[in-house]
């Protein structure tokens, strides 16, 4: 909320002066956020004047002949034409000789008269982007007032970020009370008295229909009024530099007295409203309201409406509507106060997605007992400003559905208990009878609290305790840091893998990226069949399900990177996934990486090649073997958006854990991406993690090794060949590697030969020939019988 | 005796002849070898009479050891000039690029400045937890004094999922989950990924926070204060570093603080900066919580992972961190 810092100087009186606005709200938790200055100096030597006489202009209709009158009985001849010049007018003048924004005023020709200067409309001073016609003095202004005092310049204006439960400083006032309680003073606003009515000329009857959705309705009827006239100065420029724009003279009292108050008044054109009756009601289920800003809504029983016989005029306390709204030609109005259930006008407004100053107001809590204060307040300003007559007015309330004053048993000591300093009572007490609070002593340790009706965020004793501390001073409680009982904080499992993992994979040149857990349907499906979960109300259709896989966002990093000629990326991602299952759904903690272009840079001693499944097979079997001494297992498989002749499901302990392989080579193409690109992708959520618990001594006996070659069918692969040979469970054999395939000449185009290579060692003493013979032929045979694999010569 | 001594000079010329580590070998094989001119005269002495064979024995032997050490300085002197030449070839320009994968491994600038975090408040005693980004309303909301018409519903813009269900819009959830799980004293931090509707330079859809609790019989407003003090001055590394508490609102704390800091100027940042929001734990929060809030009390504190690690690095747009650039990424 913005507002004038010369206006709270008005409210709060002399002793505000010398103290840091903008510091001490801040402080009191009504943060400031921006100051804007509104400077003096940008003109010198204007003054106030007099309008004495007006002459016709020879040459024009519209120009006028202004004889003005300044101090020292000065009279000053100034050509004019603005339309709101009256003679008895008192305007702002420059004459000849002041500066207005570094041009100075020379005496000018103006359609054949001379004119010695000129009246000042808002926008020649710069306070308004533009004005039509002079800035209109008030009368009670003297000729020999300093016009920046008139004008209360220099002035800030002061931006607060205002909390949601601080509905009561909504206002001039409601911040004028802080800032009252803040110099130890209590804040009396004062409201304008009670105009009389003597008998009323009009009658309108008044339906409250849903009470507890309006507790309170004042409203009056004012007629013969001039919605044409320029408000005082005082009005607009506090109007102004709220930030609220002028729409003409009764819409601006009524938004000016919700400004000062915290009150928002709604003004309907009484002709137009045409009714003998006002309603306060449900709206009917489709029942059409074209509002104040000319959207057209469709509301439901859920909406309060201000209705007349006929229709819905009014959505209560967001916005009128557009057919009995105030204009400039509107000669009679019916102002409307009230109070509105903060709940349903926060569901209303929701609803419509419309926020108004109004709505805001209602939505946070409106002081109750507001209603016929702030009334009177408008009546009093329209008719002064305006003219007219009040010529009906009542108030309904229903008593039962005005939120109770609470009543909150205090005490003290629990402020020193949550604080952790002592505060003495005597400056507890201060506190809240200056904030409005009611305190009622019922023992040393005990007080009854009754909170004021504006206060909407004090319900329980922490309340309390918070209003005292924003008083006393955060700054003054010190810093001490608690004692807690020394335990060893356990290190979390999780972070802990997830932390090996980041060290294993950055340090071998992948780069960890964090992508967005949303991704589009399309993506989402690319590369998984789950049962998707959809964002109901996303940001866009492009991130509108819960990725299935990391695959399905880490792919468009990828296509980000590739498309600014990034054509080398090793990449990682640790997160989460979702999915539904038999109607359950499911969060698991993903690791996926990819590997995309060549394996190195261009060397001058290496030959370059690409990337393949090999590699980024390594990349998994040596992270989780060489940080967790797991091993791993993969067995052939087809997954959406794969390489179906590449790709391979990842079993730990004989469970599916995960998959690793290509990119289709549709996809490859459809994406236009130069290079193949293999990735894994592991649910980290289902190994068991532990720590090595035990080793196997060292032999100190030399080991033999041993190569041989067999000749195999193709389709036997290396992992079946590798776990027949473990199946045999030999004692000796203390290593087994695969480091050689071989397709080609000499060989049955059917079949392959692989090369192994076999370690043997003994703990108990040196093997002897016959020994590593024996075990070699052990696996000869089995993978004869087997496989029907033959010995390569 | 003279034809012993012709024989060192003869072995000392053959040597002077050899070059290679062959021709010695070769050599090695007519002096010492099984018929070697050596081994014969050794093999002759048992042809002598007695009292000659010691004299002629000793002579032998000295000879032997002559020629020895001719041999092992040929040795030495041939092995040496080999190794200069394996050294002369094996000479390398040492500033030629070494082999390169061509990849710049790093981590997430976000997941550093969250293990930063988590390490202070690790050394500090708290126990990092962590819980489901698909949350309910219950503790993403109602359990936190969100009630379905708090106004505070209205600054956090939800992504609705499932019945029901909803992304966390914060971490503060895991307060709840932990408060039940577990008996005071507690001292727990929760890092992790959190949602709101919101998209433009400073909000992303996604984001980072952890959040922190701390319960137990005594615990005030001012252990608050030195706790986070003490997190701040650590994490920007500045004993000094300017700070100041002051009066929010939060639902689920009571009385709630905001945390300002002032970046020395380097940052180019100038005024205020908000980094964290914190309280006394709500009342009701501890009792939705199944703890007893006459007994213990508590603060709760969170803070935005991304904009701790803009304002160490001077980042300005949010979004940079999830479009992943790798030349943004390889930066960290």
């Amino acid at each position: 909320m913005k507002i004038s810092e010369a206006w709270l100087h008005d409210l709060v009186g002399h002793k505000l002066k010398g103290i840091n606005i903008e510091e001490v709200l801040t402080q009191l938790g009504l943060e400031v956020d921006s100051v804007e200055p509104l400077r003096n100096d940008s003109y010198r030597n204007l003054v106030c004047c007099f309008i004495k006489e007006i002459q016709a202009h020879p040459k024009s209709d519209k120009l006028k002949i202004c004889l003005v009158e300044t101090a020292g009985e000065k009279i000053t001849s100034v050509v004019c034409g603005a339309k709101n010049v009256f003679t008895g007018a008192k305007a702002v003048l420059a004459p000849v000789g002041a500066t207005l924004f570094k041009n100075e005023v020379v005496s000018k020709n103006v359609a054949g008269v001379e004119s010695q200067g000129f009246l000042c409309s808002a926008e020649d001073l710069g306070l308004e982007e533009r004005s039509e016609g002079i800035i209109l003095l008030p009368q009670d202004c003297s000729i020999n007032n300093d016009i920046n005092e008139v004008l209360r310049l220099p002035d800030n204006i002061i931006d607060i970020d205002l909390t949601p439960n601080r509905g009561d400083c909504f206002s001039a006032f409601g911040i004028a009370r802080e800032l009252c309680a803040f110099l130890d003073s209590a804040f009396n606003p004062e409201y304008s008295a009670t105009k009389a009515l003597r008998s009323p000329e009009r009658s309108l009857s008044l339906e409250i229909e849903d009470k507890k959705g309006c507790p309170v309705y004042t409203v009056a009827i004012l007629e013969g009024i001039k919605n044409d006239v320029i408000l005082p100065i005082k009005i607009n420029e506090r109007l102004r530099r709220a930030g609220i724009q002028s729409i003409n003279p009764v819409v601006d009292i009524t938004n000016y007295v919700m400004l000062k108050t915290g009150q928002p008044l709604h003004a309907f054109d009484e002709i137009k409203a045409s009714s003998e009756s006002i309603k306060i009601r449900r709206a009917r289920n489709a029942e059409k309201l074209k509002l104040l800003n000319e959207q057209n809504i469709v509301l439901d029983d859920d909406c309060l409406v201000i209705a007349n016989d006929k229709e819905a005029i009014a959505l209560a306390g967001i916005m009128g509507g557009l057919s009995s709204g105030v204009s400039s030609d509107t000669n009679a109005v019916i102002l409307e106060s009230a109070f509105f259930n903060p709940i349903s006008i926060a569901k209303t407004a929701r609803k419509f997605n419309i926020q108004t100053d109004a709505s805001t107001r209602f939505e946070r809590g409106v002081d109750p007992s507001l209603c016929p204060y702030a009334l009177e307040e408008a009546i009093a300003l329209i008719t002064k400003c305006c003219g007219g007559r009040l010529i009906f007015r009542k108030v309904v309330s229903s008593d039962v559905h005005i939120p109770p004053k609470h009543m909150i048993s205090f005490r003290p000591i629990k402020v020193n208990k949550t604080l952790g300093i002592e505060i003495p009572e005597a400056n507890m007490k201060k506190i809240l009878i200056n904030l409005g609070f009611e305190i009622k002593i019922i023992s040393e340790d005990l007080w009854e609290i009754k909170v004021p009706s504006f206060r909407f965020d004090i319900e329980i004793e922490m309340d309390i305790v918070e209003e005292i501390i924003r008083f006393f001073g955060v700054d003054k409680v010190p810093s001490i840091l608690p004692s807690i009982k020394l335990s060893p904080s356990g290190i979390n499992k999780y972070l802990d893998r997830e932390r090996k993992i980041r060290t294993a994979l950055s340090a071998t040149g992948f780069s960890e990226i964090v992508s967005y857990s949303f991704v589009s349907s399309k993506f989402a499906k690319l590369f998984s069949e789950m049962e998707l979960i959809k964002i109901k109300n996303p940001i866009s259709k492009e991130m509108d399900m819960m990725r299935p896989t990391i695959l399905s966002s880490m792919f468009s990093v990828i296509l980000h990177n590739t498309s600014r000629q990034i054509d080398q990326m090793n990449l990682f991602e640790i997160g989460k996934v979702f999915f539904k299952k038999n109607g359950n759904h499911y969060e698991n903690s993903m690791l996926a990486a990819c590997r995309y272009g060549n394996v190195s840079r261009r060397h001058w001693c290496q030959e370059v090649r690409d990337s393949d499944f090999f590699d980024v097979k390594n990349d998994l079997v040596s992270l989780f073997s060489n940080c967790f001494g797991i091993s791993l297992e993969f067995i052939a498989a087809k997954f959406n958006g794969f390489h179906p002749g590449q790709s391979a499901t990842v079993n730990y302990q004989g469970q599916n854990v995960g998959k690793i392989g290509c990119l289709h080579p549709n996809l490859e193409k459809l994406h236009d991406i130069n290079y193949p690109l293999y990735f894994f992708e592991i649910n980290l959520s289902l190994f068991d993690f532990k720590s090595r618990q035990s080793f196997t001594p060292t032999s100190k006996y030399p080991s033999v090794s041993r190569d041989i070659s067999i000749v195999i069918r193709s389709e036997i692969t290396a992992a079946m060949c590798i776990s027949e040979i473990e199946g045999l469970d030999l004692p000796l054999l203390k290593n087994l590697e695969l480091f050689d395939v071989y397709k080609g000449q000499g060989i049955d185009p059917s079949k392959k030969s692989f090369s192994l290579g076999l370690i043997f060692q003994s703990s108990v003493g040196t093997l002897t020939d016959k020994e590593v013979d024996d075990s070699v032929d052990l696996i000869v045979n089995r993978l004869h019988d087997v496989f029907e694999a033959q010995l390569r010569e | 005796m003279t034809k012993k001594n012709d024989l060192v000079s003869e072995a000392c010329a053959d040597l002077e002849k050899s070059a290679t580590l062959k021709e010695i070998e070769d050599l090695k094989v007519k002096y010492f070898g099984k018929k070697g001119i050596i081994t014969q005269l050794l093999k002759s002495l048992g042809s002598l009479p007695s009292d000659e064979r010691k004299q002629a024995g000793l002579e032998i032997h000295t000879v032997k050891s002559q020629i020895n050490n001719l041999f092992s300085t040929k040795l030495e002197e041939v092995n040496s000039k080999l190794i200069d030449k394996q050294i002369r070839n094996g000479t390398v320009d040492v500033t030629l690029p070494g082999r390169n994968s061509g990849l710049n491994g790093s981590t997430h600038p976000i997941q550093q400045t969250l293990e930063k975090i988590i390490d202070i408040f690790s050394r500090l005693g708290f126990h990092c937890e962590s819980g489901p980004e698909i949350e309910d309303e219950f503790h993403n909301f109602e359990a936190l004094n969100i009630s379905e018409n708090h106004p505070a519903r209205a600054m956090h813009d939800t992504f609705y999922v499932l019945d029901g269900k909803l992304l966390r819009t914060h971490t503060s959830p895991v307060q709840i989950r932990y408060m039940r799980q577990n008996t005071p004293p507690l001292a727990m931090i929760a890092p992790g990924k959190v949602y709101r509707c919101d998209y433009d330079q400073t909000h992303t859809p996604m984001f980072h926070q952890v959040e922190g609790l701390f319960i137990d019989e005594n615990a005030t407003l001012s252990n608050l204060k030195g706790l986070v003090t003490q997190f701040l001055q650590v994490y920007f590394n500045n004993s000094k570093l300017k700070m100041r508490f002051r009066p929010s609102y939060f639902p689920f704390t009571e009385p709630s603080l905001e945390i300002d800091i002032r970046l020395p100027s380097k940052f180019g940042l100038d005024g205020w900066l908000e980094v964290m929001g914190c309280g006394m734990v709500h009342p009701k929060v501890l009792k939705n919580g199944n703890i007893d809030h006459e007994k213990f009390s508590g603060f709760a504190f969170g803070m935005g992972v991304e904009r701790l690690c803009m304002l160490e690095y001077g980042i300005s747009d949010l979004r940079q961190f999830f479009t992943n650039d790798l030349n943004f990424l390889n930066q960290f």
